[in-house]
């Protein structure tokens, strides 16, 4: 067993096992450390398969950003560790059936592909000439700015426009009504998802507790 | 030689059509918007106008065309009804002598009751739905007579069904009314089933029902396949008419059938008058002439007409005799001398038959308008039990109905006593297989039917007109005068039922009183029975070979000995009712109803036929369709049909709900189990499975990721997709090696 | 030499997991962290097949992927952060609203 190979199924090993541990971790914040733990092994997987440059988006971008929004994000929701377990528990059946159904298609699934996979494909990568630029930032580079330059500007419109929205979705309501306090026009209001009250008047902030959808109320909501 | 454009014939139905059209369109929105009067005037001056314009047109095309003209046919065209095939049914109208006699008097004295109406309906609500009904009537009875095919006849007669139906329903929110006109519906129903059936008998010989091709195919006589081809062993002629015949006993209330008519007298008098005495009833005797030809190849439906006609006109005679409805007594007497028009029918007297059928319609007519007056003028009582001595008070409506009475009681010389002798004398003398046996009956149950009609309508006059007034003094004082509107049709009436006589003077009676006067109706109906006339051996039709018989007439003895009789008779009976009612009910009478004991019960009680059909038919089907109802309709369609449709697809729903919860990881473990199904299917597919990976490798080089990538100069490449023995090869890319000319 | 196979192992294991904590976790948070997981999951075959063909398809592939994974990251955080603030609740099980 040579260093690469040992060194695949140590990683492949680690981010398997963190894979669990996240899933399995009742914090949130701790799940989402598990997480990182899981890309960083899969990253170190992508260097055996000649992707560097993949490898190092994945720690950049994932391990990186998108981790570090998470763990924003679980700071500001802060539910308990416990979760909410006590209402709407399923019946017995269902749980059964639903856990059952779970169990035997996953298992079936990696079944089927695990099956097919090491009959068909018990085979290695080509071999690359010494100075081949396969992987790096480079070769993907003259893929991706020359056959997929089209997919890869409507992925860059695609992320802005993700950006946007989720700045809108997630502000409250407080910042969207203090935004639109200087909104005449109740077409912009509306577009602010503030609804149409009054002319020129802005909607009392009372004690409805509208949600944040836009919706004309959702009181009583709670646990549908 | 045509002087009258063809559209006539035509304008004759179309005029009462446009009438009752008009009236039903516009005749609820005249009676709301206009004052209560004009709007009145309006209806009735539609409605009367459209009549009269029918009536003026009848009379024109029969004297102009027929008279002058000596045009015998004329056949309308008006467009081709059906074509199916190798069938072909005209929207034909044929104007012969004998449906000229129809509309004459259909549409002459549907114009004098029209005329009546207005008086009689003067203040009913529903007087535009009255007028479009009646005009809807004379259309429909037009239609009938004037059909050249018999399915057209049949549409008019379905047409005048239904209106039938609905005039006695007229006042339907009177329970017993809307029930009488169900009544009539449904007996009307069971003799339609046999008409339309007879229907189908006759086209699968003459393969037309044109009445021309049905003569065609019935003057070859004994050798005409409706003798030659049997039905079930019987000959075609037989069962066709036996079951047309049917369909008469149910329109002209004939036995079995007869018990709608009586209650048809929930309806306005004058649709009585009209419909139930003078026009619509007479159609099954109309049809049976019309179709002699075939009726004279079936001498058994020939001998079951006459005697059913015979013993319906006794059998309701028995019972006119006790009724106490002036209405009642008069349906009776209308099944009587209907049964009379049939007994002539079935005895081959054709010309007696619509003879008869002609001035019955004129004296019949002006009795019921006469008894519409009486119950008018007695605030709509109509039991004879409490009227009397109106004379005093409505002299014309009392003469004019006493004319009537002689007439239908054939006196001399009122036009019953022609119509009534030629028909016993035809009764008599006419040949039949079942000959002297059916003439002695058919004869024996006309002349004592006649002698309970002159009793019987004597009676109704003596205890309506004569005598002192049994009702309340209330009724008396405040007596409706006669007006003109209502009185001048009964005297036209009363005068055509005087006169109408003379256009069949007997040949005898012009050899005894020198008076030489042609039988006008005889001669003009002859093209209409020349067919039959033709027939001999067992299909013979005319005098029979019993002595009586001088040059193709009566002799004048035998001739003179049957209107003595029948004349005798009457005079006799007409007696003994003035006699027993001349001064209300007197003591002889209630003697006599002692003495009878059971026999007036019977009679009183119309022999509990209808009490009869009540528990052998109606209770029974009533509870067969309680029986339907309950199992079929409640239980397989509501039950099994539409509620188990409703609660399979709630069920259903329920059961879909659990997976369409809106739970989102349900949706995805579904879409998982979905996605291992896929797998399980393809990849447990031994095909599949024991692919080489070779095979698979050749699949693919460079996928073309969904046209993202630029596929030019792309190699081209073959998906190979097997399931099972079944191999399916697609080659992708340009020019596919292999494949001739691949697809780009 | 790492057989493409284990790759494929790999990414077939980290897949599983992630759908069993999509569908036995019940906290917002933790769904959307797993699906974080199977895209990865699938990166990493992406990563094998490219390796495999020696092309860079399957990595430009990879790359789009991560970019989307990094879009749907935030759309889906904004959302959970509207959630709680309407709701002080992610239990995606109670989030029916929009069903009725």
């Amino acid at each position: 067993m040579t260093g690469a190979e040992l060194s695949f199924y140590l990683f492949g090993g680690l981010a398997v096992f963190s894979a669990l541990a996240m899933v399995t971790r009742k914090n949130a914040v701790v799940a989402a450390m598990w997480l990182i733990a899981t890309f960083l092994s899969v990253a170190a997987c992508y260097v055996l398969a000649q992707a560097t440059f993949l490898s190092a988006i994945q720690v950049i971008v994932y391990a990186g950003a998108v981790m570090v929004l998470f763990v924003f994000v679980i700071m500001v929701v802060d539910v308990d560790a416990t979760g909410r377990l006590t209402h709407r528990r399923p019946s017995r059946v269902g749980r059964l059936a639903y856990y059952g159904g779970f169990l035997l298609s996953a298992g079936f699934l990696a079944w089927v592909l695990v099956g097919t996979l090491a009959r068909q494909y018990v085979t290695f990568g080509a071999e690359l000439e010494p100075g081949s630029d396969f992987g790096t930032a480079r070769g993907l580079g003259r893929e991706i700015f020359t056959d997929y330059v089209f997919p890869f500007e409507a992925v860059s419109l695609l992320l802005v426009a993700a950006v946007i929205g989720a700045v809108v979705v997630a502000r409250s309501r407080k910042e969207r009504e203090h935004a639109a306090r200087h909104l005449a026009d109740p077409a912009a209001r509306h577009a602010a998802g503030l609804g149409t009250a009054a002319e020129g008047e802005i909607a009392p902030p009372g004690p409805s507790p509208a949600t944040d959808f836009g919706e004309p109320s959702a009181t009583g909501h709670r646990g549908i | 030689m045509n002087a009258v454009p063809t559209q006539d014939l035509l304008w004759i139905i179309l005029a009462p059509l446009c009438g009752a059209i008009f009236n039903l369109v516009f005749g609820r929105l005249a009676m709301r918007k206009l004052p209560d009067r004009t709007a009145r005037e309006v209806v009735h001056l539609v409605a009367i106008s459209a009549v009269a314009i029918a009536c003026f047109l009848s009379f024109s095309v029969w004297w102009d065309v027929m008279v002058e003209g000596g045009v015998r046919r004329l056949v309308q065209t008006v467009y081709p009804w059906i074509f199916s095939g190798e069938t072909m049914i005209g929207f034909d109208l044929l104007l012969d002598p004998l449906s000229a006699v129809m509309i004459l008097v259909v549409t002459g004295v549907g114009l004098l009751i029209h005329i009546f109406s207005v008086g009689y309906m003067a203040h009913d609500p529903d007087y535009h739905r009255y007028f479009a009904y009646l005009n809807l009537f004379m259309a429909s009875m037009l239609i009938l007579v004037l059909g050249k095919s018999l399915l057209v006849t049949f549409v008019g007669w379905e047409g005048v069904g239904l209106c039938s139906y609905l005039l006695i329903g007229f006042w339907f929110s009177d329970e017993a009314k809307a029930s009488a006109g169900r009544k009539a519906f449904v007996m009307n129903r069971i003799g339609d089933f046999g008409f339309i059936l007879g229907l189908f008998a006759l086209y699968t010989v003459v393969h037309s029902l044109d009445v021309d091709a049905i003569a065609a195919v019935a003057a070859r006589g004994a050798q005409s396949p409706l003798v030659t081809t049997a039905l079930w062993g019987v000959p075609v002629a037989t069962v066709a008419t036996l079951l047309l015949f049917l369909g008469c006993t149910g329109k002209s209330a004939q036995i079995p059938l007869y018990t709608w008519l009586p209650d048809a007298m929930a309806g306005p008098t004058p649709v009585s008058a009209l419909i139930h005495a003078a026009t619509m009833v007479t159609a099954g005797v109309y049809l049976i002439v019309r179709l002699n030809f075939v009726f004279a190849l079936a001498p058994l439906t020939m001998a079951i007409v006459a005697v059913v006609g015979g013993v319906t006109a006794l059998f309701a005679a028995t019972i006119g005799i006790t009724q106490f409805d002036i209405k009642k007594v008069l349906a009776y007497s209308t099944v009587s001398q209907l049964g009379y028009m049939f007994l002539a029918a079935g005895m081959g007297a054709w010309v007696a038959a619509i003879f008869h059928l002609m001035t019955h319609a004129f004296f019949k007519a002006c009795l019921f308008l006469g008894s519409g007056s009486v119950i008018e003028a007695c605030h709509h009582n109509q039991d004879i039990r409490t009227m009397g001595g109106l004379r005093k008070k409505m002299p014309i409506t009392a003469g004019t109905f006493f004319i009537s009475c002689l007439a239908i009681a054939g006196i001399f010389p009122f036009a019953g006593f022609f119509s009534k002798d030629e028909i016993l004398v035809g009764a008599y003398t006419y040949a039949s297989e079942w000959s002297p046996l059916i003439n002695y009956l058919g004869w024996g149950l006309g002349t004592v039917a006649a002698a309970c009609t002159a009793f019987y309508m004597f009676r109704l006059y003596y205890l309506t007109f004569e005598g002192s007034f049994r009702g309340d003094e209330h009724t008396w004082t405040h007596h409706v005068a006669e007006y003109p509107i209502m009185w001048v049709p009964l005297v036209i009436l009363a005068f055509l039922a005087t006169v109408a006589g003379f256009l069949g003077w007997p040949h005898a009676l012009g050899e005894v009183t020198g008076l030489h006067l042609p039988h006008v109706l005889e001669r003009w109906l002859e093209p209409v029975t020349a067919t039959s006339a033709r027939f001999a051996g067992p299909y013979y039709v005319g005098l029979r070979d019993g002595g009586f018989a001088h040059d193709g007439h009566v002799t004048v003895g035998a001739e003179m000995g049957f209107m003595g009789v029948s004349l005798g008779v009457a005079v006799v009976f007409w007696l003994w009712a003035r006699r027993l009612y001349g001064d209300g009910f007197s003591k002889e009478a209630e003697a006599w109803k002692a003495r009878l004991g059971k026999l007036y019960e019977a009679s009183l009680h119309k022999y509990w036929v209808d009490e009869l059909y009540d528990a052998v038919v109606v209770r029974p089907f009533k509870f067969l369709a309680k029986l339907c109802y309950r199992f079929f309709d409640a239980l397989v369609v509501d039950g099994v049909g539409v509620g188990g449709t409703a609660g399979l697809v709630g069920w259903l729903g329920d059961v879909v709900r659990v997976f369409h919860n809106g739970n989102v990881r349900r949706y995805l473990l579904a879409l998982l189990v979905g996605v291992g199904l896929v797998l399980a299917t393809v990849y447990g597919n031994p095909t599949v499975s024991s692919l080489e990976p070779s095979a698979v490798h050749r699949v693919q080089s460079r996928p073309d990721l969904g046209g993202l990538r630029t596929t030019l100069g792309a190699e081209p490449y073959r998906i190979e997709i097997g399931f099972g023995s079944w191999k399916k090869v697609i080659d992708l890319g340009p020019a596919a090696p292999g494949a001739a000319g691949g697809e780009r | 030499m790492v057989p493409i196979t284990h790759f494929l192992y790999l990414a077939i294991l980290l897949f599983l997991i992630g759908v069993g904590g999509v569908l036995l976790r019940r906290n917002a948070l933790f769904v959307l962290m797993s699906i974080e997981l199977m895209l990865n999951a699938a990166n990493v075959a992406l990563v094998a097949f490219s390796r495999l063909h020696g092309n860079h398809d399957g990595q430009v592939f990879a790359f789009f992927v991560i970019a989307v994974a990094a879009a749907e990251a935030a759309v889906g955080l904004a959302i959970i952060v509207a959630i709680f603030r309407s709701r002080d609740d992610v239990d995606i099980d109670d989030l029916g609203l929009l069903r009725d």
